[in-house]
């Protein structure tokens, strides 16, 4: 379904420009707020871009302070979905590169097995969704850390 | 070697939907309030770039970058970021730029002003 623009909307003018300003800044950091129609707004969490996964409420609630005062509004969250396509077995060998992780790492912390292991990097084969999600947060982990610590230090 | 600008157009290619970046380390901004300065307020295309870039390396080294969809420009502004603790402060600094919000990066919240 197609979203409707603000315009196409009965909101008050006070209120547009506060709230066009606000989603285009959602937008920026990884969250779209669509009009879905007349009364209900979609709020979407489509990109992680500092590993913060916002629940049902969060989402909930920065869509009503975006349009309070313009109207009743029915708001539907939609958490962060993992695009589980995009977790390959190149995508993994990168992230371990880039996050300092040998395959030792993975088998001792993932509780998988050396020959498990080496099936996922040769031929993808065995890499299930499940598996695919593990190494997601396992990585998202180790990010985490690294730019909390980054951050701290400045 | 390729200079600023080119690195940050190329960035804001890769990242169309949106990005806070450090010039200086190259690296994306994660945490902290992010205000941005009135100065360089609608700089779009390269040009605005350019003029974005110089201001942020005499201020803090951040730049922050979007693809509008409407007018289809990249705009730019230079940013400043200050910790969670200094919210009051990026309140004030928000306020004296001008601006109708900030934005709390850590907390994925906008704050308006």
């Amino acid at each position: 379904m197609n979203a409707i623009k603000l315009t196409e909307l009965p909101v008050p003018a006070t209120y547009a420009e506060s709230i066009q300003h606000s989603i285009r800044t959602y937008k920026r950091m990884g969250i779209d707020i669509a009009f879905i129609d007349q009364t209900t707004v979609k709020i979407t969490q489509s990109r992680l871009i500092n590993g913060y996964i916002l629940n049902n409420k969060e989402l909930y609630d920065r869509a009503k302070e975006v349009l309070e005062g313009a109207g009743n509004f029915k708001i539907v969250p939609v958490v962060f979905q993992l695009d589980i396509d995009s977790i390959t077995p190149a995508w993994i060998e990168r992230k371990m590169e880039e996050l300092g992780i040998s395959r030792n790492d993975l088998v001792r912390q993932l509780a998988l097995d050396k020959a498990t292991l080496s099936l996922y990097f040769s031929s993808g084969r065995g890499l299930t969704r499940t598996a695919k999600a593990a190494f997601f947060y396992y990585f998202l982990t180790y990010e985490l850390n690294r730019d909390f610590r980054d951050n701290e230090s400045q | 070697m390729k200079n600023i600008t080119d690195s940050v157009w190329e960035y804001a290619q890769d990242n169309p939907y949106g990005f806070t970046l450090n010039i200086e380390k190259m690296r994306p901004v994660k945490f902290g309030i992010c205000v941005a300065f009135k100065a360089t307020q609608n700089s779009f295309g390269r040009k605005g770039l350019q003029r974005v870039i110089e201001h942020a390396l005499d201020n803090d080294k951040t730049v922050g970058g979007w693809w509008n969809d409407e007018d289809e420009f990249f705009y730019f502004d230079s940013v400043k970021v200050f910790r969670n603790s200094d919210l009051k402060t990026a309140i004030d600094f928000g306020v004296a730029n001008e601006q109708i919000a900030i934005f709390d990066l850590t907390n994925l919240k906008e704050i308006r002003l």
